[in-house]
């Protein structure tokens, strides 16, 4: 493409559409709507005129897809595993949770902590947790519990380095109020960690999804409970369909937690001018 | 003595790491650990013993093609659309919707599934890798143009710049700090799924075998071994990747942290 030289006063502005103020010239949002409704049903179409055609049981529709997820939900077997999946998973992130919002507040404040502390976090952040999986296999037994170990132990760190942020981003005027008033130790934390929601939603949406695919991840290894044992069970009878519901299923899970989160974070940082989501 | 210390973080950290290795290996030389929590000379002579037997290169050389053939190329088709969708209305709408629909889903769940197609082969787990390597790298390139200052590029374009060059000399520049911190969190995360593809299934090869390999055979510093090659070639290539980001980056500041 050739550069222009030549200066054009009436050079619409953000005409990259990357700029804040979006452009109004659009006929309506009708064309968008569309594109978007076209950009999901498009693709389900191409892949049920596929299934179709190929008319293969390994291959199966979407409608045989949606159809497996209802069934598998209605004799009660989704049921029993989806709760099982889920109840380690929101463990595993409670204890993430705790332990990342101390340790991060810890880190923020108190200074001999931070420098022994923060390198080494930064410096393991990178490294694949779940490596150490076989190992907490062998130390907490292949039960739930090494699953929701593993689970905290990979949801922890976004939750730490985020509250980290967050705490030693907080207006240090906040703390002269506080001082000024005679607040306490325990006020003082009160107010750190509601300085911090934002970025504390941030982080626990962050972690969210980090949990649903460690969790699933060691179902997927070893266990004969869970979605991850089903998923692994479909694929080794060859039922694609079923398989494929149950991630069906993990989606929608991982969905309703995400929208949960934004709602809380909507409630807890009401105070907050910009929520930083 | 002791604030002197505290001043200079590197020092205190180090100081930190080496008194926590002291203990591990005290605690191993005390017989408090049980026996397979290796002590941390035990885990390099692992290391040594699994290169001796031939072990060690084979499984990181397999490990590595697969890891890196799938985060290069789910990384960077990411980070292409991503770079689309910020600046084209059709391209947002198209993938923007699809992305966030998929988005939840923990990737990992469709290896089973790949495998039923393509067999429990190379291509299944780079096809995986790829596919979970793109969401952040999409999600914060998207991000990235999104959070430009619009004057940046009222200004270019008011000085005569082409769409092509405001694109390239304001647009990708302003996005590159999100963008490289989004392909920093896929770099991760392939190396969490490059283990989770291959502690499933057959004919994996690779580290995660090893690893399994150890464990199964009560042979703790085969299993160590794999552990510590993927922690430091984890490392390792975090580092190189900050390296090399950072002369993309010149005047400009990497985000700590992005969307997963």
């Amino acid at each position: 493409m050739p550069e222009t030289v030549t200066v054009s006063a009436t050079a619409e502005p953000a005409a990259l559409g990357a700029g804040a103020p979006r452009r109004r010239r659009w006929p309506s949002g009708w064309s968008r709507r569309l594109r978007r409704i076209a950009a999901v049903v498009v693709p389900f179409m191409l892949w049920d005129f596929a299934a179709a055609a190929s008319d293969n049981r390994l291959f199966p529709g979407p409608f045989r897809v949606f159809e497996e997820l209802w069934e598998q939900l209605t004799d009660g077997t989704l049921w029993f595993h989806g709760r099982v999946t889920l109840l380690r998973g929101l463990a595993g992130l409670a204890i993430a949770v705790v332990v990342g919002v101390l340790l991060g507040v810890l880190m923020a404040t108190v200074r001999w902590l931070d420098a022994a502390l923060q390198p080494l976090i930064v410096a393991t952040y990178p490294v694949p947790k779940l490596a150490l999986f076989p190992l907490l296999v062998l130390l907490l037994g292949f039960g739930p519990a090494s699953k929701i170990a593993m689970v905290a132990l990979e949801c922890s760190y976004p939750i730490i380095l985020t509250t980290y942020a967050g705490v030693q981003a907080i207006d240090k005027h906040y703390f002269w109020l506080a001082r000024n008033v005679g607040a306490g130790p325990l006020a003082r934390l009160q107010l750190m960690l509601r300085a911090a929601s934002p970025a504390l939603m941030a982080s626990l949406r962050m972690a969210a999804p980090i949990m649903l695919v460690v969790i699933v991840v060691t179902e997927l290894i070893g266990e004969s409970r869970g979605l991850g044992y089903l998923i692994r069970q479909a694929g080794a009878d060859f039922q694609p369909a079923t398989a494929l519901s149950i991630v069906l299923l993990l989606g929608i899970i991982g969905f309703t937690v995400d929208r949960t989160i934004v709602a809380l974070s909507a409630r807890t940082t009401r105070w907050a001018a910009q929520v930083r989501l | 003595m002791m604030a002197a210390v505290i001043e200079r973080r590197w020092l205190a950290s180090t100081l930190f790491l080496v008194l926590l290795l002291a203990l591990w290996q005290l605690a191993g030389a005390l017989d408090a650990l049980p026996d397979y929590i290796l002590t941390p000379s035990a885990v390099v002579a692992g290391l040594g013993e699994a290169h001796r037997e031939g072990r060690l290169f084979p499984a990181a050389r397999k490990s590595m093609f697969r890891l890196l053939a799938g985060f290069a190329i789910g990384s960077s088709v990411g980070v292409v659309i991503g770079l689309l969708a910020g600046v084209s209305r059709v391209a947002e709408d198209l993938a923007d919707t699809v992305v966030s629909l998929t988005y939840p889903l923990p990737k990992i769940a469709l290896f089973p599934i790949v495998a039923v197609w393509l067999g429990f082969t190379d291509r299944a787990r780079i096809l995986v890798i790829a596919i979970s390597c793109f969401y952040p790298s999409f999600i914060n390139a998207l991000a990235g143009t999104r959070g430009i200052e619009p004057r940046l590029l009222w200004v270019a374009r008011n000085a005569g710049a082409s769409r092509f060059r405001a694109f390239r000399q304001v647009v990708l520049r302003a996005a590159m700090p999100s963008v490289v911190t989004g392909v920093r969190i896929s770099l991760a995360l392939a190396f969490i799924l490059t283990y989770a593809t291959e502690s499933l299934g057959a004919g994996r090869g690779g580290l995660g075998e090893l690893i399994e390999i150890g464990q199964d055979n009560l042979r703790y510093p085969l299993m160590w071994a794999g552990i510590a090659a993927f922690a430091l070639l984890g490392f390792a290539a975090d580092q190189l990747w900050l390296r090399l980001s950072g002369r993309l980056l010149r005047g400009q500041r990497v985000e700590a942290i992005g969307r997963a």
